[in-house]
């Protein structure tokens, strides 16, 4: 009340409720203070032009009260000024607060679509992995499971340090190997008769499964120095608990294989042929009982194992003959194998896994349905324009949508795998299955493995018809003293009720009688008849399989020689082959300046520029460089690896 | 290479092939160009040049912020020869040193320009400045797939090391105390890094549970913030025991800072 008395005056010269006026719409404007300071710069200025006239200070002091009233509300001036100020902005100004402000409610936007996969947990309710024993038991009766006795012989293979040499050695003839190569064979076979035996008692038990989810928590080689994991196979991750399930048992299974395949060697060196053409099968049948059912990886050693039961059949028919042996109750055996063992693999196990990862991967409504959570973005998402179009838009597909997709993701595989490469609609249903895949990064990112195996079924299945038609043909030729003039001999003769297809031609084998015998080949992946010329590989070297010619079943591709003493050792005999078709190689150094760096690449190149791998010739090379300027040396150094 | 040596140079590729090859490779030439030893240069040339076009900084005082620069030298070539790391990570390493280090010196030499202005504005100029000389350096380096890495890291430590000395200052602004400005330059430099790994972690990595990303967030965070801290301390030294210095910093980081 005081100032309405006796006006005062403050620093601008103003009577104070002038001052005070101005001082309140300022506060209240609550905006820059650069804006601020301007507006109490005109207020004061237009309080100055005004009270200039007044003689008083009464008589200003009037005069300012009176044009306070005239403005009226503090408060309401303040927002009339706040307004007009940022009316009066340049556009440059205008445009870029709208730009933050668009841009804020846009992040704001995506924070709150994103909320979704962060909210929620998973309900792990579902042991996959005892789901999956129970498909492949199918309640069978415990003493029909071969397990117990494959893991038996497992358990008792010895001389496992031989056996990457006895392997190689057990494909070359008795009559080209050395006397420590004969040892090595000897020994190895000698001291795993017992795990052989116990194999051969596990392939007479008709089924083979393996209870998962107690699996799971066995001890690994690596666990031997501590107490090793306890997976809950439940709530474990699926890529471990999958992998641990049968890792001990796929690790056993290669090295009893192996076992046997030394001894099937061993036993033809001995004039015992018929017995080893017997191990032949039992190696095929003990690969057979792993396929068809439960984890791929379980299914891919089973198929390993049976190629090497193939190889081992072809190379004894190859290297000993047919004198003397009674090959009609063997072919009989091989179909009725091959028959009872059609489909060498089965996707259940990895339907299991990829709904074990749903799962993890995604919320649980409790009627089966629920939201992807952040970890599932891999899966629900098919690339980075999906991942921002869901996003945006809350279009994850939801879990009950994945499961389907999953489920017929791996039920067009199944007919991928079940469909002959050779037929028309192969093609279609490859890409029928490859548009599946591209509905999900981990799917579309896992393809090219799976395109693979499925060409290794089919390896494996041609591989299984070429062996059935070869064992006709020697039965033809043994009986008749000569081969067949073609394969229709072989039914009318009753050696075959009816002739394998080849799954790439879509017609019987490609088959010639040779001054040697009879040749005996498939179309291979390339679908074109070569005329029976094997393909190669790399080295220009014949490769079985090869993508370029034809596969040639019969007459078996010799074996390359033991290494010569100069190579390595620790290069693989193939490898070697392979540098030795190739050489002279050279070293050489890729320049890439970095400034005042310069960045050396080491490459090892062949005379037409193509590169080689150094450490395929040894593991620990000692690789250097010098660097001269004239004739002088002004620096060396050594390449690290990576 | 060594500043001395410049022109045409051959490399020379060794190692045992044994009945594969010759040991020692076809020489490969290289013209190295003097020019590229200025090409390394130009950022160590932007500390001078800041010196001398910037009319505040012509003083004898001002030589005193590359006193930290030489005590994390010194400290970094001690860990390189001890360590004795590849000739690439050495590489590496003294971008990442030279960004952070000289980068740091550069905002501070251009302090008087940067400061006096609202701390968001500082903030934002520092920044320009400090991002800058990261791709000048990038620049000088022959912008390569290599650097790439390095330069996210480099970006990953620029940011929180002017978001703690601005959130220090404001924070301290009524209340200043050099230990007090410390630890709180700390806690802000780990919880900001611990920000920016768990944004890149959290989205990209779905494979894990979000618990161990948090829990490894928290150890790199910890070790990043750690190391920044470790090149901001000399700096806060000098800053607060130089009177010429001191009255930047206040000026820069808007608070009266003789208090201790």
């Amino acid at each position: 009340m005081k100032q309405e008395n006796t006006p005062e005056k403050s620093p601008s010269g103003l009577p104070g409720c002038a001052d005070q006026f101005i001082e309140a719409i300022v506060r209240k404007i609550r905006y820059r203070r650069r804006v601020r300071l301007e507006v109490r710069e005109e207020l004061t200025s237009h309080f100055e032009d005004e009270l200039r006239d007044c003689t008083s200070d009464d008589e200003r002091g009037q005069k300012a009260r009176r044009l306070i009233e005239e403005f009226g509300d503090a408060g309401l001036l303040a927002v009339l000024c706040r307004r007009a100020k940022k009316r009066c902005r340049p556009l440059w100004c205008k445009v870029l607060v709208r730009s933050v402000q668009a841009a804020g409610v846009l992040v704001l936007y995506i924070v709150l679509c994103s909320l979704r996969l962060f909210v929620g947990s998973p309900s792990l309710k579902v042991d996959y992995l005892a789901w999956l024993s129970d498909r492949t038991r199918e309640g069978r009766a415990e003493s029909l499971n071969a397990k117990p006795y494959f893991d038996k012989a497992a358990a008792l293979v010895r001389d496992k340090e031989l056996f990457d040499r006895g392997r190689r050695i057990a494909g070359v003839r008795w009559t080209d190997m050395n006397e420590p190569d004969r040892k090595i064979l000897a020994d190895v076979a000698q001291h795993n008769a017992q795990a052989c035996e116990m194999l051969r008692q596990g392939v007479t038990r008709p089924h083979y499964w393996i209870e998962y989810e107690t699996a799971v928590n066995e001890p690994t080689p690596e666990d031997a120095a501590g107490p090793g994991a306890h997976l809950d196979s439940r709530s474990a991750d699926p890529a471990m608990a999958f992998n641990r399930a049968v890792i001990i048992s796929a690790h056993g299974y290669r090295t009893l294989a192996q076992a046997l395949h030394i001894s099937i060697a061993w036993r033809a060196s001995q004039g015992d042929i018929s017995g080893a053409l017997d191990d032949c099968l039992v190696l095929m049948d003990f690969g057979m009982h792993l396929e068809g059912r439960g984890t791929e990886t379980e299914q891919l050693v089973g198929v390993a194992i049976e190629a090497m039961g193939h190889s081992a059949a072809l190379m004894l028919l190859d290297h000993y003959g047919v004198t003397g042996l009674n090959l009609a109750p063997i072919q009989s055996r091989l179909t009725s194998l091959f028959a009872r063992h059609e489909s060498p693999m089965d996707v259940t196990g990895n339907k299991a896994f990829w709904f074990a990862l749903i799962q993890r991967m995604f919320t649980d409504d409790g009627h089966g349905n629920g939201h992807v959570l952040k970890s599932g973005l891999g899966l629900a998402v098919s690339d980075w324009r999906d991942g921002v179009t869901s996003l945006l838009l809350f279009g994850y597909p939801d879990r009950r949508e994945m499961t389907s997709r999953i489920e017929t993701f791996w039920d067009e595989y199944q007919l991928v795998l079940g469909t002959e490469p050779c037929r028309p609609e192969y093609e279609e249903r490859r890409a029928q299955w490859m548009a599946l895949a591209q509905e999900s990064l981990l799917l579309r990112a896992l393809a090219p493995a799976q395109e693979r195996l499925a060409a290794l079924i089919w390896r494996l299945k041609t591989g299984r018809r070429a062996l059935l038609t070869t064992l006709a043909v020697m039965r033809y030729e043994k009986d008749k003293e000569s081969c067949p003039a073609t394969l229709e001999a072989l039914v009318t003769a009753g050696y075959l009720s009816e002739l394998p297809i080849d799954p790439y031609c879509g017609r019987t084998f490609g088959y010639q009688r040779t001054a040697a015998g009879f040749l005996l080949y498939s179309w291979g992946v390339n679908l074109a008849d070569d005329g029976g010329r094997q393909g190669t590989g790399q080295n220009g070297q014949p490769r079985m399989f090869a993508d370029n010619g034809d596969w040639v079943f019969w007459p078996v591709y010799e074996t390359p020689k033991p290494p010569k003493a100069s190579t390595p050792p620790s290069m693989d005999e193939e490898k070697a082959t392979e540098y030795r078709a190739v050489a002279p190689l050279n070293h050489t150094v890729r320049i890439e300046r970095m400034g005042s760096y310069l960045k050396l690449d080491y490459e090892l190149i062949n005379a037409d520029g193509k590169k080689y791998d150094l450490w395929g010739i040894s593991e620990h090379p000692e690789l250097t460089f010098s660097v001269y300027h004239g004739d002088a040396k002004i620096g060396v150094g050594k390449f690290e690896y990576g | 290479m060594p500043y001395s040596v410049s022109g045409e140079l051959r490399i020379v590729a060794s190692a045992d092939l044994g009945e594969f090859g010759p040991t020692d490779g076809k020489p490969v030439l290289f013209h190295f160009s003097p020019l590229y030893h200025v090409q390394g240069l130009i950022p160590w040339l932007l500390l001078p040049l800041a010196f001398v076009a910037l009319p505040e900084n012509r003083n004898t005082q001002v030589a005193w912020i590359l006193a930290p620069g030489a005590v994390l030298g010194a400290v970094y070539w001690a860990a390189v020869a001890a360590t004795k790391p590849t000739s690439g990570s050495v590489a590496q390493a003294n971008l990442l040193f030279t960004t952070i280090v000289l980068g740091l010196s550069l905002v501070w030499l251009l302090g008087e320009r940067i400061g006096n202005r609202n701390r968001v504005i500082s903030f934002l100029l520092a920044a320009f400045i400090y991002f800058g000389f990261l791709g000048v350096n990038l620049l000088s380096g022959g912008f390569n797939k290599d650097l790439v890495a390095i330069s996210f890291l480099a970006a990953a430590m620029i940011l929180p090391i002017l978001f703690s000395l601005g959130m220090a200052a404001f924070l301290s602004s009524k209340r200043f105390g050099r230990v007090r400005f410390a630890v709180l330059t700390g806690v802000c430099l780990f919880i900001s890094e611990w920000i920016i790994f768990l944004a890149v972690a959290l989205p990209f990595d779905s494979t894990r549970s979000t618990a161990a990303q948090l829990s490894e967030a928290l150890l790199v965070s910890l070790l990043i913030a750690l190391v920044c801290f470790v090149c901001l301390l000399p700096f806060l030294v000098v800053l607060w025991t130089n009177r010429f210095w001191r009255r930047r910093f206040e000026c820069v980081a808007g608070i009266r800072a003789d208090a201790r």
